[in-house]
């Protein structure tokens, strides 16, 4: 059952020393890339741990519209009669572009940087920080345990009633 | 549902689903429109030339930290029309509750049933089923003339007695009610 749970993307859970060593590695990766952004986000459109300067993206939203690129494009590599989907993806921009790389079936990495960086160094650089991150996913386990641990009782019901206050129109 | 320890942030994705140009857009436009700014991002919206859902609509609804943790909603749309089918796939993935938009327009009877049915098939695909899935019904449109009886709309869609609510999502009547509703549930089942 975990298993299928894990295959669906049903319930990510990240633990700190997985938040921590992620991090680590995206830190590294741009300091040697000079990037602005490095992003590793599941393929459900969740941001998972992200740095460098985000302080004028909506990262919810970049990360939703990743998602569906990597989705419309693996059912244009079906089409075209490949058999998996895309590696990385590549959009141009005058001044900045992006970079997107799956890690594994679940998950992918996203770089934004200028004009100033090469692509080289950033498809390089990405391969190998995929790889690294890649050790690290088996701790972005699901578990039932811990999402009672973090729905108690008393959030759930603070919550419901956060809702009734917040979602009525203005 | 994605649980981040080290930011004690939970996020839940809830998905506006039924047939085409029955009111999903309009939901999420209103919601968007009407709630605290401080409280969402940006709307994304993903539309054809003709003005038709094409990939997704999206925003994210955060509220403030309770108990220090901090509660987040990812709501998104799915292109309602069939041959759309691989893009409602991708945005159904990792889904926690739904939305079901029924068209009230008796000439969209057959409509809201088909796409209800192709909702159950791609939820069997990810292991789950309408059966042991919070999710609500929202019957759309009911200001129009030439429209099914809410009697006749519960006898044909709501064969597993799910909430339903009464709407005019262009007015937004009900659209914050039903996303109330679908939330709720979903904190019950968790």
């Amino acid at each position: 059952m975990e298993m299928q749970q894990r295959k669906n993307g049903r319930r990510v859970v990240l633990s700190q020393t997985a938040y921590h060593q992620i991090a680590l590695i995206l830190e590294e990766f741009l300091s040697r890339s000079q990037a602005r952004l490095a992003l590793f986000a599941d393929m459900s459109g969740y941001p998972v741990v992200y740095r460098g300067d985000a302080d004028t993206l909506d990262l919810a939203a970049l990360t939703a519209l990743a998602a569906g690129d990597f989705a419309a494009t693996a059912e244009m590599s079906r089409l075209i009669g490949q058999e998996s989907r895309f590696k990385f993806l590549y959009h141009e921009g005058a001044s900045r572009s992006l970079y997107l790389c799956a890690v594994g079936t679940d998950y992918f990495l996203m770089v934004v940087f200028d004009k100033s960086v090469a692509l080289g160094i950033i498809r390089v650089l990405s391969h190998y920080t995929v790889e690294k991150i890649g050790r690290y996913i088996q701790e972005l386990r699901q578990g039932g345990e811990q999402t009672h641990q973090f729905l108690d009782f008393e959030f759930r019901d603070m919550l419901a009633r956060q809702l009734d206050r917040s979602l009525r129109p203005r | 549902m994605h649980i981040d320890w080290f930011r004690q942030e939970i996020v839940f994705k809830i998905v506006y689903y039924g047939p085409g140009l029955g009111g999903k857009t309009t939901n999420l436009e209103y919601l968007h429109a009407h709630l605290d700014p401080a409280l969402r991002s940006r709307l994304v919206v993903l539309k054809s030339p003709e003005e038709r859902t094409l990939y997704f609509d999206f925003f994210e609804l955060a509220l403030g930290a309770i108990k220090g943790k901090k509660p987040r909603f990812h709501l998104y749309t799915i292109p309602g029309q069939l041959y759309y089918a691989s893009s409602r796939k991708i945005v159904l993935r990792g889904v926690d509750a739904i939305v079901f938009v029924a068209d009230s327009q008796s000439a969209r009877r057959q409509d809201n049933l088909d796409s209800l049915m192709d909702l159950e098939l791609k939820l069997i695909e990810q292991g789950k089923t309408l059966a042991q899935f919070p999710w609500v019904l929202q019957y759309n449109k009911r200001d129009l003339t030439e429209i099914d009886s809410v009697d006749e709309m519960e006898q044909s869609l709501n064969f597993l007695r799910v909430p339903h609510y009464e709407a005019v999502a262009v007015q937004g009547l009900a659209v914050f009610e039903t996303l109330r509703g679908v939330i709720q549930l979903l904190l019950n089942k968790m």
